[in-house]
């Protein structure tokens, strides 16, 4: 495929409520995660965004003010001035939008369903299933917010791979000429359906994340939004260089034990760039945190790279929580961000390392340089999909 | 060949009391006012049956259209690239959901959590064919329709092969519902690039414009107009008729995408 810039990009999530926080937080290593809201009741660690969100405008037509609409909102704020740009550019009716979430405003949707039960069935007033819960409510929100945004827009949600996947939506419509830029990214907020639904399967861990530790006890879950700008030409910080999909057709919650999946998607970005393993510096892991994962992911890792030098593997869940539907897009932001300031953010959380894994995860950051860096992410379902970012042309 | 242009080599149709394209096109003009609220699910034999009894309504459905348009189309179910258009995905499972957290310190089932997400049919389908392609589950609204053609028409410019467009909506459950109401439907689409000595009615262009086009020959129900995903009916059925049309994928708007049939490609 042809190489595309990354032109801007907005982030909020445990971190931090802005862009500059949350990468200050990346690069000093400080983990943004933190005990869950009491009325989860639950005793778990989450990546809850640490300052309150503000209500949302009211020129937003009928949009409701959910807290993922608040989330998709603080990041949009931040991309104001590149998104005027596009506009100016390409006619906003070229820009179109791609948005990956899981959760949607489920959140709401929660809160509306136990005031329904205490109340005879009557909905709150400022609740519409329409506009509250439905996964395509946040594109309104991005159309009117970005500006004006008139080009094809829709949500993709496979569960954990959904912001990742966008990029592959954005890169097809980019050469199908369906579009000249395409704002993707993920916004997903905490709820209680994923966090208790998570603790079912009994993978959540009690303590913060360690992705790839001997040490590591299970996931932590997060929130925020990664918005992105992708454009046919223009300056930018990183390339979207290629994408790779595949489906593991093994479980619906369980990887493929030795990564097969995970492989073919890694393998596939390769040669949907015409690039080779020996061409790829880093690999920013899905690196959940529980051995399911570490252990499939890291013999993945290990057959993509077999006759090339190892890859240095990044986990940043440690930092983020696992945030769903927003964690693709999260941690493709944070290899743009590696790239563009020639460092490998540390894994908080991975040391003391698993070495059975056999892989070289960073456990201090590094200050090097990435030419290339696959971004990974799996999902319930067996959907998988690895994305290849590289520097500027 | 325009990247917009693509040939439909199969389709797959089910509503409650319709299990194929032939017993839909056969329905009386005038179709009965309203229908069941709680269907029977299709037989969805493409899941094996321990597979299948865990699913939803909206999984069946669409494992089962998927499984008609693959047939249809002679395609391979392995190779395929599936895109699952849905606007409230798994809406019923979801509202299970909803109700076992209101129950303090109950945990959530894990099969119904993970049927949960908008991916479950893809994922199931993936599993029982053995397909390792790539596959996406879409929401756009009622612009649903028209945004997983778009995903799919850039795919096949891609040269992805084959992909199969399966649409599914379930009735919303109340209380959310809050009164909107429409019956359940699926449909599915296998398309690829266009080539020489195809059914010239088969072949399809996708266009931006004003929504002016008649009337279609045959209203869709009324149980099923409401449905936001009603746009696949009227392409299904402009489709099976097999005479150059043009159909609106996104009639709520005054000027919207459309899908040219008989452009030739």
């Amino acid at each position: 495929m042809q190489p595309y810039p990354i032109t801007a990009m907005a982030l909020c999530n445990g971190m931090g409520d802005s862009t500059a926080a949350v990468l200050a937080a990346l690069r000093a290593g400080r983990s943004g995660l933190g005990p869950c809201p009491a009325e989860f009741e639950l005793d778990a660690v989450v990546g809850a965004i640490p300052s309150p969100l503000p209500a949302l405008p009211r020129l937003l037509g009928p949009v409701r003010d959910t807290r993922q609409a608040r989330i998709a909102a603080v990041a949009l704020a931040e991309l104001q001035a590149p998104l005027e740009r596009a506009r100016a550019r390409w006619g906003g009716d070229r820009v179109a939008i791609v948005l990956g979430t899981s959760t949607g405003g489920i959140e709401a949707s929660e809160t509306a369903y136990a005031h329904a039960e205490a109340h005879g069935g009557a909905l709150p007033p400022d609740y519409d299933v329409e506009h509250s819960h439905a996964l395509d409510a946040v594109l309104h929100l991005a159309r009117v917010l970005g500006g004006g945004l008139g080009g094809p827009a829709y949500v993709v949600s496979t569960a954990c791979s959904s912001s990742a996947k966008v990029f592959a939506s954005a890169q097809r419509l980019l050469a199908a000429d369906l579009c000249d830029a395409v704002l993707v990214g993920g916004v997903d907020s905490l709820c209680r359906l994923t966090v208790r639904g998570f603790a079912g399967l009994e993978v959540l861990s009690s303590k913060p994340c360690r992705p790839f530790s001997r040490e590591r006890a299970g996931i932590n879950i997060g929130e925020g939004a990664a918005l992105l700008l992708v454009e046919r030409t223009g300056e930018g910080p990183a390339r979207l260089l290629g994408v790779g999909e595949s489906s593991d057709a093994y479980h619906m919650t369980s990887p493929h034990p030795e990564g097969l999946g995970a492989r073919l998607a890694m393998e596939r970005a390769l040669h949907h760039a015409g690039l080779f393993a020996g061409d790829v510096d880093h690999v920013n892991a899905h690196g959940t945190g529980t051995k399911q994962n570490d252990s499939m992911e890291s013999a993945a890792i290990r057959a993509v790279f077999a006759g090339a030098a190892a890859p240095a593997v990044v986990a940043t869940k440690g930092y983020t929580g696992h945030m769903l539907g927003a964690a693709g897009a999260t941690e493709i932001a944070f290899v743009v961000d590696a790239i563009a300031g020639r460092y490998l953010p540390a894994s908080v959380g991975a040391d003391p390392l698993d070495d059975t894994l056999a892989v070289d995860v960073v456990t201090a950051r590094r200050d090097v340089p990435t030419r290339a860096a696959l971004s990974n992410s799996f999902a319930f379902g067996g959907s998988n999909c690895s994305v290849l970012v590289g520097g500027p042309a | 060949m325009s990247a917009l242009a693509f040939t439909v080599r199969g389709l797959g149709f089910w509503a409650p009391g319709y299990p194929d394209l032939a017993a839909w096109r056969a329905r009386p003009d005038a179709c009965p006012e309203g229908q069941a609220r709680e269907p029977a699910a299709p037989k969805a034999e493409l899941l094996p049956p321990m597979m299948r009894r865990r699913t939803s309504l909206l999984t069946r459905m669409a494992a089962e259209v998927a499984a008609q348009a693959l047939r249809d189309g002679s395609l391979d179910p392995t190779g395929a690239t599936f895109v699952y258009g849905s606007v409230y995905g798994e809406i019923r499972t979801t509202l299970d959901l909803l109700a076992a957290l209101l129950v303090a310190g109950e945990p959530l089932s894990p099969t119904k959590f993970h049927n949960s997400v908008h991916n479950t049919a893809a994922g199931y389908v993936s599993i029982a064919t053995g397909n390792r392609a790539g596959n996406a589950a879409l929401s756009a609204g009622r612009s649903t329709v028209a945004m997983g053609l778009l995903e799919c028409a850039a795919l096949v410019a891609a040269g992805e092969g084959d992909v199969v467009l399966v649409i599914a909506e379930e009735p919303l459950p109340e209380p959310l519902a809050a009164g909107r109401r429409w019956d359940p439907f699926a449909a599915a689409f296998a398309l690829s690039a266009s080539a020489p000595g195809d059914m010239p009615a088969r072949t399809c262009r996708l266009e931006h414009g004003a929504n002016d086009m008649p009337e279609a020959p045959r209203p869709i129900p009324p149980w099923l107009a409401d449905n936001p995903c009603a746009a696949a009916l009227t392409l299904v059925e402009a489709l099976a008729a097999g005479a150059p049309a043009r159909v609106a994928l996104e009639p709520h708007l005054a000027a919207g995408w459309q899908c040219a049939l008989g452009a030739g490609a």
